[in-house]
């Protein structure tokens, strides 16, 4: 199970934060929240806003990340 | 062994790892051309102590001498000395060849000279034909040769082995320990050995530093250490030993539950003192009654082919252990009388 | 029994199916014959490819990507093998801490990355630099380097190097004669892993690069977006190749299967 757990997390996380795939087959019309931090920052020259993304996209991250150290901390039982 | 100048001197060494202390308060003066035993249960310093004295740990306080130079701080490259591991640590991309010239390509030993002096160090530790193939191809026995043969082609000062043959079985350890000493003495170079073994210890060595709680409870010859052991713990450790209390009855006579012993400790007891004896296996022996007996029932019998262990319980339940030649004459259940030499007790505090 | 079996099996060749097919389709689409990526093709031709190897900005682009991806290697591996040394042998102070960090890039998500290091080169003013890119690439390749070289530190017995200090080995001899040697299976694993990763890299190059400076990838994806002819398929199809041999030859000559830990020991822990 923890097997599992972990490797659910890892793939959300790394899925959460794709790129190129939804940039390339999204036909601009389906974003995700790279995808907007590019527009914002390449597109738009709007730093603060994509920022802003990046940082949420990073929070999301770090907390799965971050929840996956605790829940796969053994506990003694 | 020389009563010779002292080659390796520790003064007042201490080390400690973390809460642990391994070596608390350490003086030894190790004698040239000597193989000393550094002997002790796990825990108890022996390795840290061969460490401090390599080079490979630092002491917290303390002294470290060689030849009389200090050398507390000088880091193990600088010392000139050879160390066999327990792990013999041959270089597994290296041949036997090279690995055995590594000390000597170190200090700039031409090709030539080198390759003639791992020749002559192979055949001292009777390893020939092997030069070329590589540490993984070759038999524990093999590959500890090698390590001697590495630490011993470069001269060393000193001769350092950890534990070298803990890793071999019961029979290439025993070959190995009878050549190991030979080409000791062959070559002379002062010798620091560690082991827990107690029969590598008392076989092997010119003297014999019994170690416990990182410090040394008592240095001296195999039999100084056998039998006049200083502590119980060095009476218990190296050889075998039975506890008893007894109660003195006048300066040279005990009580042991009702027998009537005589002792010859050393001192005159007073009557009414209570004293602990230590007697070991081999002086007890079994018989009918007579003086310094003590009436017992045999608990069990093991027999391990050269000698027999006989296990006695006296009358409260005190255990005893009788050590006889070949297979013993009695059988478990039995009763018989333990006769108890005066003059093979210890006293311990 | 017999229909669960078969439902396994056709599970799996699904699953297989599913992973490698698009990888096949854009092998297949690039040898069509005209300008449109279309399945199954029309019939065979080697002019997209011809298209993709002279096309002058992807030719800059593969000189650019060679530059980066070496010198971000060759900065990446004393870094990530003096880091393996120090967290695998020594209690470094908030071990964890530095653990963390050195593996970090892994986690973070690329356009997080890529906006914050286009936004501190900006602010540096290097960004026309081609160090930027190379920098940012040995940061990103640092925790597939530093992951490598720890696996072969972890199996180095200390006790060699004592022993080839006790022989009279000063300090870097003993790291040249003794540890280096020892350490090269992970450190070639460490390079393969290094390169593979910096030669692919996208998401933070994209941020990070100009038209000058941008590598391979970037300057595919740039491509992709205005035009949609097969030499994208063509270009990718030389990718897969050269990738598919970097692997086969590594796991012919470094067992790289042990290093990702499918074989031999078990390690956790995501090896993206």
């Amino acid at each position: 199970m923890p097997g599992v757990v972990s490797g659910s997390l890892i793939v959300f996380a790394w899925t959460f934060s794709a790129f190129a795939t939804p940039e390339l087959l999204g036909g601009g019309r389906v974003k995700m929240i790279a995808n907007v931090v590019k527009d914002l920052a390449l597109d738009s020259f709007n730093w603060p806003g994509s920022a802003a993304f990046a940082i949420v996209a990073l929070a999301v991250t770090l907390a799965l990340v971050a929840g996956l150290g605790r829940l796969l901390t053994p506990r003694a039982s | 062994m020389s009563a010779g100048k002292t080659v390796v001197a520790l003064e007042g060494v201490r080390k400690a790892y973390g809460a642990t202390v391994a070596m608390d308060g350490v003086d030894l003066a190790i004698d040239e051309g000597e193989l000393l035993t550094l002997l002790g249960p796990s825990g108890c310093g022996k390795t840290t102590t061969l460490n401090v004295i390599a080079g490979f740990a630092v002491p917290d306080a303390g002294h470290v001498r060689i030849d009389g130079a200090e050398v507390t701080d000088r880091p193990a490259w600088q010392r000139g000395l050879g160390v066999v591991f327990q792990s013999y640590a041959l270089f597994p991309h290296m041949s036997v060849a090279d690995n055995v010239a590594f000390g000597l390509r170190e200090r700039g030993v031409g090709r030539a000279e080198a390759g003639d002096r791992v020749r002559e160090a192979l055949a001292l530790v009777r390893l020939q034909g092997v030069a070329d193939r590589r540490p993984g191809q070759l038999s524990g026995g093999q590959q500890q040769r090698v390590a001697l043969a590495r630490a011993l082609v470069i001269r060393p000062r000193v001769l350092l082995l950890d534990e070298p043959l803990a890793a071999l079985d019961r029979r290439l350890r025993e070959e190995m320990r009878a050549e190991l000493r030979e080409i000791q003495r062959a070559v002379g170079t002062t010798t620091v050995f560690v082991t827990h073994d107690q029969h590598e210890a008392l076989g092997l060595s010119d003297r014999v530093a019994v170690m416990r709680h990182g410090r040394i409870e008592q240095l001296g010859t195999p039999e100084d250490v056998y039998e006049r052991p200083a502590t119980a713990f060095v009476a218990d450790f190296v050889g075998a030993s039975s506890a008893l209390t007894a109660r003195a009855t006048s300066g040279d006579l005990v009580e042991i539950w009702g027998a009537r012993i005589a002792v010859r400790l050393g001192r005159t007891l007073h009557p009414g003192e209570t004293v602990r004896l230590l007697i070991r296996p081999e002086r007890v022996a079994l018989g009918s009654a007579g003086p310094n007996t003590i009436p017992a029932r045999v608990s069990g019998v093991m027999y391990l082919g050269d000698h027999s262990e006989v296990r006695l319980e006296l009358v409260d339940g005190t255990r005893l252990v009788a050590s006889v030649r070949g297979r013993a004459a009695v059988s478990a259940g039995e009763r018989v009388f333990a006769h108890l030499p005066e003059d093979a007790f210890l006293e311990t505090r | 029994m017999a229909a669960a079996r078969a439902t396994g099996v056709a599970v799996v060749v699904l699953l297989l199916a599913f992973l490698t097919l698009p990888s096949l389709v854009v092998i297949v689409v690039s040898f069509n014959p005209t300008a449109i990526m279309a399945f199954p093709p029309h019939g065979l031709s080697l002019r997209w490819y011809e298209n993709a190897l002279t096309y002058p900005q992807f030719q800059r682009a593969a000189v650019n990507s060679l530059i980066v991806t070496a010198a971000a290697t060759l900065l990446a591996l004393p870094i990530g093998t003096a880091a393996a040394l120090a967290l695998v042998r020594h209690r470094v102070a908030a071990r964890a801490v530095w653990a963390a960090a050195l593996l970090s890039p892994v986690v973070v998500p690329g356009v997080a990355a890529g906006l914050g290091f286009l936004i501190l080169a900006a602010g540096l003013g290097l960004l026309a630099s081609r160090w930027v890119l190379i920098a940012v690439h040995a940061i990103l390749v640092l925790p597939f380097v530093l992951r490598s070289v720890s696996v072969s530190v972890a199996n180095l017995d200390p006790a060699l190097e004592r022993a080839a200090a006790s022989l009279g080995a000063r300090p870097s001899r003993v790291f040249r004669r003794v540890t280096l040697p020892l350490l090269r299976p992970g450190l070639a694993a460490a390079v393969l892993f290094a390169v593979i990763v910096s030669a692919n890299e996208f998401v933070v190059s994209l941020f990070v690069s100009t038209r000058v400076t941008e590598i391979l990838p970037v300057a595919m994806f740039t491509y992709v977006v205005n035009y949609s002819d097969p030499t994208m398929a063509a270009l990718s199809t030389l990718f897969i190749a050269a990738t598919f041999v970097a692997v086969v030859a590594a796991e012919r000559w470094l067992g790289l299967s042990r290093v990702f830990g499918l074989e031999g020991e078990a390690r956790g822990g995501p090896s993206r």
